[in-house]
């Protein structure tokens, strides 16, 4: 408790060297400028802005919601066949963990359901694409994973399975496996206990990074299991992840950070339990990734798996800049199209690519926002005194 | 002037030049939430000068402070002295106290008593435990220590913890270790404050409380002008972002911004840039005799000084920001000369007086006519400057200004074109003002230094709003007396809630450049951006955060149609919409302008938003007049004129 003494001497007060070794330097820290708030909410501000109150149930956009909705949900027959497929791979995992005395590649410690099949978030493929519906397993080993385990793994499956489907292809990924049947898919998520992570080689064994993915990926799906449960928020999670498949500048959303925004936008109620309907929930959704959720300078969202804001985590951002300016600059133009044409941003209806060039929407001008962080550009370039006073407008009088 | 006895009163009409000179730009005193006591009202209030010599708020707070304590104890039982002593934590005689948490009338969750030593910061399990720790050598010498601590230190201090860094880095490194944790924890436990500072990892640096810088070493900073930045080389990682930086002339690295601002300041890099680079620059050695005296002095210093120098500090914090430079800098640019505000003043004056004597000549004429009538009775009340010139919202593009006749009656269109008959006889022999009829206005040209200005007048009652008929053909339109009236309104809540609130009018100039500058934005009235500033400035702390909030408020669809939209705070009766005006594109175009400034804000680019110009034309007002054909440029300036004039008509209706 008590502390009398700087915890090093004088010539060591700067940061010791051995932390450099587990604790890189913050590079996200430079935009971060010291301060970062919360982003703008509208309904945190409930006494300037009055009108919310009439806007909380939109009619017309429910209406487009609803028809959406129909039409990315997959049919009934489709998630019977993916939840039958699953379910014949998870027996024979379970298997190998009952019996690991039967299978010397690897040891199984435990077989988990997680992703959207498990939350009923998915959706429809996009039209006309070859991807097939999936569903997730992340298997969990004792031992470490390396590549020919991997391998020998999928011939062990293959072996099993052989009699019982037909049409099956297994391939190793570099998360996993992947075993697809036609039009449907199941992912294995493989990951080891964390005890191993030290250990892992990316020359011998699946990537660390993939493998706490992975591992993590258990953790969400508890938490989402437990906390996600209005259909609001589930509905929300489709559109969303509609309009990622759509819109490849949301690409950096990932499905965690929507599951984490779609809770936050529908139950983060301004103190009160209610929670929102979907309408006013998917507007609020892209008018928090508008005003710069994920931009430096800004919190971001609560993360509860890792008691920290999604934009301080601290060992690896979640993004880089340029992905955070395209995630940004992206929902800012659909959250004005959104306004101007709701049937074209929601994907019932076709209209002009917005994002091509300026073009006429419901008779409006509109001009798509354009990135100004380029992948190649060094981005953290600090500020040129000079150009900055030379370029300046001049207002001499 | 009221010689002849007319009711004539003059409104807003205190000299503009004297006061905008003196609003702080970015003021010395830097207000956050801890200082800001509840009268701090008056200390950023400028409008008046009488007010300005007023002593520093900082005392009467303390004064407040206690004055409370002595009243609360005055009504309280002496076992409830300690949490006045909590209050006053920052007065040291009375540094430890026994905390309980489990009162019975408390709280019921905790079922022991934890004793607590302020001084020591330590947690003892039991009263006769505390009672030995409070004997003990080691408190005593906390003590006595504590007592003499010097006020000032080059430190970082975590206060929950009582540690004492030296640098940043340590001081962040502190904040996200365990032991820090464990504090955190106890103290909640123990329903103790914690200080803002500490409770977010992320904010190190910005309350005063915990963080105290030496005072000399601020100013020196200020006045040191950085050089050699040249020789400073970033290093960038595989994502782009900003690894370290690296001094070439010095062959030292740094991992922040700041270590690298200070280094540039650093006496080492001079040496070594006289050394290496210019032989003839002159290292300033006199430092240490003003850090010498500095330090003499701090140490004698009270309270108040403390106080001082934490408003310093942050003031200091902010400035250290890039984006508050830059904004300050703006501002430097683009705030009125004092010779451009006299000749303003000038011709507004001359103007104000021919409507007084436009005044007395119409009464006169009423007089005439019938008698019997009350001499004091005429149909010009009074004058009244809106806009932008009476909320010292001007910057040096501004040649359009706004006086509102305030008339007795619903004003008709005889008596306008009385008024303007009038005025146009006073200004028959001077050849540089003009006088137009413009719709329900008349609007006043003159050329001052090669510059043409334009007053509109407008014509209005306060009798107007009861009045429920619609528009009669003798009278002036209706809406051009209730724009007239709601600008009035608008200045009235103004110069109640805006002109209160230290960095307001700083950064509403510069949202007012950008409408200048950009086509986009060219439709966004002031009166919204006002607005939009005085909510976000009620929330947070800093000037640059509330900057960054509005563009917030904006890029997140706040005027989008369909959204929700901004409420007109001096209409109370009922709701009404500050963007009732703007039309869909004119929202999409205000939104999508402000979506990139919040991005280029976000990434550290603020400069580029605002170098950004798409008004050619525009930016011909902005430079030194020098036209050899005088009728065109008093052509293109009556268009900007007249365009604005329709900008502001459209806002207000």
């Amino acid at each position: 408790m008590r502390r009398s003494r700087p915890r090093f001497p004088p010539w060591r007060q700067n940061r010791p060297p051995y932390q450099h070794s587990y604790r890189p330097p913050f590079s996200q820290h430079q935009f971060q400028q010291n301060q970062s708030s919360d982003v703008f909410d509208f309904l945190n501000l409930p006494e300037a802005f009055p009108s919310i109150k009439q806007l909380f149930d939109d009619p017309i956009l429910t209406a487009i919601i609803m028809e959406r909705i129909q039409q990315i949900t997959p049919a009934a027959a489709d998630s019977f066949a993916l939840m039958n497929f699953g379910s014949v791979i998870r027996q024979k995992l379970d298997i190998l963990v009952l019996s690991p005395s039967s299978f010397t590649a690897c040891q199984v410690s435990e077989v988990r359901d997680v992703g959207s099949y498990k939350h009923n978030t998915i959706i429809n493929p996009p039209i006309g694409s070859q991807i097939p519906l999936t569903s997730d397993l992340v298997v969990v080993l004792k031992t470490l994973p390396t590549r020919e385990a991997i391998d020998q793994l999928g011939n062990r499956l293959k072996q099993d399975l052989q009699n019982e489907i037909e049409l099956l292809s297994i391939r190793s990924t570099d998360y996993g496996l992947s075993l697809e049947n036609g039009n449907m898919a199941v992912h294995v998520l493989l990951t080891t206990l964390p005890t191993n992570w030290q250990s892992l080689d990316s020359s011998l064994h699946l990537d660390r990074t993939i493998c706490k993915q992975n591992f993590y990926a258990i953790k969400h799906a508890k938490w989402v299991d437990e906390v996600c449960i209005h259909p609001s928020n589930k509905l929300l999670v489709r559109l969303l992840k509609d309009l990622r498949q759509r819109f490849n500048g949301l690409e950096p959303l990932n499905p965690w950070l929507i599951n984490l925004l779609a809770h936050h936008c529908v139950t983060n109620n301004n103190n009160s339990t209610e929670q929102l309907p979907p309408s006013y929930a998917f507007k609020r959704a892209l008018q928090l990734l508008s005003s710069g959720l994920f931009l430096p300078g800004s919190n971001g969202l609560y993360d509860p798996i890792n008691d920290t804001y999604t934009n301080l985590s601290r060992p690896k951002p979640i993004m880089t800049l340029e992905e955070q300016d395209r995630l940004c600059y992206t929902s800012q133009t659909l959250l004005r199209a959104l306004a101007i044409h709701p049937k074209y941003v929601l994907g019932t209806e076709n209209g002009p690519d917005i994002f091509a060039g300026p073009c006429e929407l419901n008779g409006v001008m509109f001009i798509a926002n354009e990135p100004i962080v380029f992948k190649d550009q060094s981005n953290g370039h600090a500020i040129d005194d000079t150009q900055q006073q030379a370029m300046f407008a001049e207002v001499n009088s | 002037m009221s010689n002849n006895g007319i009711n004539y009163s003059m409104y807003n009409t205190y000299p503009y030049t004297q006061i905008v000179q003196q609003q702080p730009l970015y003021g010395q005193r830097f207000s956050n939430r801890h200082l800001q006591p509840p009268i701090s009202y008056n200390a950023g209030y400028q409008m008046y000068p009488s007010m300005q010599n007023q002593p520093q708020y900082n005392n009467s707070y303390d004064h407040l402070i206690q004055s409370a304590a002595e009243t609360l104890a005055a009504f309280t039982s002496p076992s409830e002295q300690t949490i006045l002593n909590k209050h006053q934590a920052h007065i040291p005689q009375k540094n430890f106290h026994r905390r309980s948490v489990n009162n019975s009338s408390s709280d019921a969750k905790n079922s022991t008593r934890i004793y607590y030593c302020e001084t020591c910061r330590i947690a003892c399990g039991g009263l006769s435990s505390y009672q030995a720790h409070i004997k003990g050598s080691k408190h005593l010498k906390k003590e006595t220590n504590s007592q003499n601590q010097p006020t000032n230190s080059n430190t970082f201090r975590c206060e929950l913890c009582d540690i004492i860094c030296t640098s940043s880095d340590a001081y962040k490194s502190h904040l996200d270790g365990s032991k820090h944790d464990k504090t955190v924890k106890l103290h909640q436990k123990l329903g103790k404050k914690i200080p803002e500072s500490v409770q977010q990892p992320s904010l190190p640096i910005n309350e005063s409380q915990t963080v105290e810088i030496k005072e000399e070493k601020q100013i020196l900073d200020n006045n040191i002008k950085s050089i050699g930045m040249e020789y400073i080389e970033t290093l960038y990682d595989n994502t782009n972002t900003i690894k370290s930086y690296y001094c070439k002339l010095c062959d030292c690295k740094f991992n922040d911004a700041n270590a690298k601002d200070t280094h540039l300041k650093g006496k080492r890099h001079q040496l070594s840039y006289k050394k290496k680079v210019n032989p003839n620059f002159e290292v300033n050695t006199s430092n240490n005799n003003n850090s010498n005296k500095n330090k003499a002095s701090s140490s004698n210093e009270t309270v108040k000084h403390v106080y001082d120098q934490q408003i310093n500090h942050n003031y200091n914090q902010t400035e250290t920001n890039e984006d508050t430079k830059y904004l300050m800098m703006l501002h430097e640019q683009i705030i009125p000369t004092q010779n451009l505000l006299d000749a303003i003043e000038q011709f507004v004056k001359t103007v104000e007086s021919a409507l007084k004597s436009c005044s007395e000549q119409l009464c006169s004429l009423t007089t005439v006519e019938n008698t019997e009538l009350d001499t004091n009775k005429t149909s010009l009340m009074g004058i009244s400057r809106v806009g932008l010139l009476v909320k010292n919202l001007l910057i040096k593009s501004d040649r359009l200004f706004h006086l509102v006749v305030i008339c007795k009656e619903w004003p008709t269109k005889n008596l306008f074109q009385n008024l303007f008959s009038l005025l146009c006889d006073i200004w028959k022999n001077q050849t540089n003002i003009q006088c137009y009829k413009h719709e329900d206005t008349i609007q006043v040209y003159t050329n001052i230094n090669e510059d043409q200005m334009c007053i509109s007048i407008s014509l209005t009652s306060l009798s107007i709003q009861s009045n429920n008929d619609v528009n009669i053909e003798q009278y002036l339109s209706k809406t051009s007396c209730l724009n007239a009236l709601n600008a009035m309104h608008s200045v009235r809540w103004f110069q109640q809630h805006v002109t209160t609130r230290q960095h307001a009018s700083a950064l509403i100039r510069c949202l007012r450049y950008k409408t200048k500058i950009a086509r986009n934005w060219q439709s966004l009235s002031s009166e919204a951006i006002e607005i939009l500033i005085e909510h976000t400035l009620t929330k947070s702390i800093s000037p640059v955060i509330a900057f960054r909030h509005v563009l917030e408020y904006l890029a997140g669809g706040l005027i989008l149609p369909n959204n929700p939209s901004l409420r007109i705070p001096w209409q109370t009766d009922s709701i009404k919409d500050a963007f009732d005006n703007l039309n869909n594109q004119q929202r999409n175009d205000i939104t999508h302008e402000a979506q990139i400034g919040l991005r280029f804000m976000a990434f550290g680019h603020l400069n580029k938003w605002f170098e950004q110009c798409d008004i050619p034309q525009m930016m011909l007002s902005f430079q030194k007049r020098s036209y050899s054909d005088d009728d065109n440029e008093s052509n293109s300036v009556k268009r900007q004129c007249t365009k604005s004039e329709n900008i502001e008509e459209h806002n207000k209706s």
